[in-house]
Order: structure tokens, then sequence, then C-alpha cells
């Protein structure tokens, strides 16, 4: 599937003829490796309708892990994401998360719907009162990362809050690439074997384990933050809701679709 | 006397008894500077963090249940305000199967699930 998205960049490339096809190749192969993640991230973004309908059923009814939706569920849901031009990766999320959360399909059709008519066109997901907030909300949560010298390159937010219209809570995920994901694996690995040195209480090491096992290194075990941790976006700004930030290991089963990216 | 040794610390234990007749134990963490000193007491472990000039600079507590499993994991700071609070809910064997932090106003952060190991 990745050689036929990346045939299809191809044949968009050269439709602006011998010029087009070089400037893409030079981008492939240029030695600074964000053109090529630029690339990639282009790839991955390649809309639904490259897809034959038997291709996308396959998948859907693989992603339809407990069986949740039948077929002519899965029949509206895919007729839906078409309509919306979704990408892929998104209408799969919609159908796994659809599953777990036990969404019944006409409520799954409907943030399918929000996700992308309302949260995509205004940039903002679903939780904060206009752009203006959102932006102020991504201004601090940057900072406050960089204070722990944690990349903000690629932050997401995933969850209800680019579905629903009433979030539970905002899920943010911070994506880090190869060495900084190693660097804060070990720096966050050695804060929690000391604090379980301390008090003596084994389950800090253990369970920030079992976490990173799973995919995630949630925020409790960052290293502290000036600013009393993620006090003032937590508690400050969402009196209601609950803001969860982890740092969320590529392809592991917390790096979910839809998600809205912050700009860099 | 137990030594113990990590990549970057070297951990001195001491155990003996308090004047109260509980254990207690005195940890030096020579690579941090900071002087740790852990009481325990029937179902409850007190920790006392000091820096190098032995000033107190946070104080945790940690409630065990009825089988020496952690339950509830609090920590404060040098002037006794409540820092986080932790909570554990376990298998039997001792696992966790619940962990949710709050923060110092008793607001949930975040709660995560482990499936039995």
């Amino acid at each position: 599937m990745f050689f036929c998205k990346l045939l299809q960049l191809f044949e968009k490339a050269c439709e602006s003829g011998f010029d087009g096809f070089v400037k893409w190749i030079r981008s492939l192969l240029s030695k600074e490796k964000k053109h090529l993640d630029e690339a990639l991230d282009e790839i991955e973004q390649i809309s639904l309708k490259n897809y034959s309908k038997t291709e996308i059923s396959t998948l859907l009814l693989q992603n339809n892990i407990n069986k949740f939706y039948n077929s002519s569920d899965l029949d509206a849901i895919y007729k839906k994401a078409l309509q919306l031009d979704m990408r892929l990766d998104d209408l799969i999320g919609f159908v796994k998360t659809g599953n777990i959360k036990e969404i019944k399909s006409v409520e799954l059709l409907k943030q399918m719907d929000n996700y992308i008519n309302i949260v995509l066109q205004r940039g903002y997901p679903f939780g904060f009162r206009n752009l203006k907030e959102f932006e102020q909300f991504c201004d601090i949560l940057k900072s406050e990362l960089s204070s722990i010298a944690l990349s903000t390159n690629d932050i997401r937010i995933q969850g209800s809050s680019v579905r629903s219209k009433n979030p539970n809570d905002i899920d943010i995920a911070i994506f880090l690439k190869d060495k900084d994901l190693d660097i804060f694996i070990n720096k966050t690995r050695e804060l929690r074997k000391e604090k379980s040195i301390i008090s003596g209480n084994p389950k800090f090491l253990k369970n920030y384990e079992r976490r990173l096992s799973l995919g995630k290194i949630n925020s409790f075990d960052f290293p502290k933050i000036k600013n009393d941790y993620f006090d003032l976006l937590k508690n400050n700004m969402f009196k209601d809701k609950k803001v969860q930030i982890s740092v969320i290991i590529e392809n592991s089963s917390f790096d979910v679709s839809p998600y809205l990216k912050l700009k860099k | 006397m137990k030594i113990e040794e990590t990549n970057d610390l070297v951990l001195v234990i001491i155990q003996s008894q308090s004047e109260f007749g509980s254990a207690f134990e005195v940890l030096k963490l020579k690579s941090h500077n900071k002087k740790v000193i852990r009481l325990v007491k029937d179902k409850n472990i007190e920790y006392f963090i000091y820096n190098k000039n032995m000033i107190l600079s946070e104080k945790g507590m940690i409630e065990l249940d009825s089988n020496g499993f952690v339950i509830t994991n609090k920590e404060f700071s040098s002037k006794e305000e409540l820092l986080f609070h932790i909570e554990y809910e376990n298998y039997p064997n001792g696992e966790t199967k619940w962990e949710r932090h709050y923060d110092k106003k008793g607001n949930l952060l975040s709660e995560d699930f482990f499936e039995k190991e």
C-alpha cells in the first residue's frame, strides 16, 4: 500500500512535467531529513479516493475489532467517509474507536462530520471557545515542554475533543523521533528509578515501564516543570475537563487517528 | 548496611531502630547530594528528602494495605503543602490494576488501567 501511495504521488508530480518530477525526486533524496519526513507525511495524507472499495472494505472489517458494526453500518460509514474525502487512517481510527467505545453508527457519522467540517476547517478542537484561546493554550504548552527540552515539532490533539462537541477531556500526544525519544526515555526512566528508591514505592518504576511497554509516557513521569507541572493548562483553563498530556510511541495502540496537529 | 549501585547513583541504606521502636532507614544518594530518611510505621512509610545542607525539600507518605502493597502515595512540599496524590487499586498479587493521579487540589490528572500480567 505504501508503494501504491508513492506511485500516486509520482503521478501527481509528473503532472507538472519533467521539472515537477525532478523537483519531487530532489525533495525525496534531499540530505535534509525534514524533507523526507514532509514527503512521507504527504504520502500518508493521501485521500480515501485513491483506494479501491475492496481494499477499504477489507481494512474496515479487520478494524471492526469487536464486530460492533454490522455490514450496513460499515457501508454507511464508508459512504460518509467518501463524501467527506477523509484520509484512510482517519476512517480506520473512527471505526476502531467506535468499536472500543461502542459509539452507535449514527453518532459516529456525526463525529466524522464534526471532525472534517468543524475541527479541521476552523483549526481548533472542541473544548475551546475560539481559535485565539486554543493558540494561547498551544503557546503555553510548547513553552512548558521546551523548558524540559522536549521537542514540540509533532504535537497532536487526539480523542474526544476532535470528535465530539462536548468532550470529556483534552488528549495531547507528543511524538518524538529516534534519538529524541531515546534520550527522553532514558531521562524519565532514571527519574522513576530514583523516585522508587527514594520513596520505597516500587510502583513508580514498575508502572512507568508498563505504560512505556503499552506505548506512552504520561506527564506525571516527565521531569518536573517549574510552573508546578502542567497545573496552568490542566486546571486553570479547563475547570471541568481533564487535560491529558503524554509522549506517545509511534505505531503503538495510543497512536490513533483522527487528530489535529499543532502548527509548528 | 546494604549498598546498591545503579548507573549514576550509589545508595547506602542503614537500617536501625528509632526511639519509637519503629524501623527506619537512612539513604544517601551520592550523585544527587540528597539524603533521605525513611520511617516505617506499621502500615505507613514516611520519607523525608533533604538537600546537601540537610534542609528538608520534600516529604512523602505511603499507605500499605494489609498485605503490604502500596495503595496511596502522597508528596508534600517542605511547607507541608500537598504536591500530588496517587491512588492504586491492586490485583490480589499486588500488581496495579488502576493507577490514578491527583493534583494538589484533588483534581484527577490521569488514570491508567493495567491488564493482569
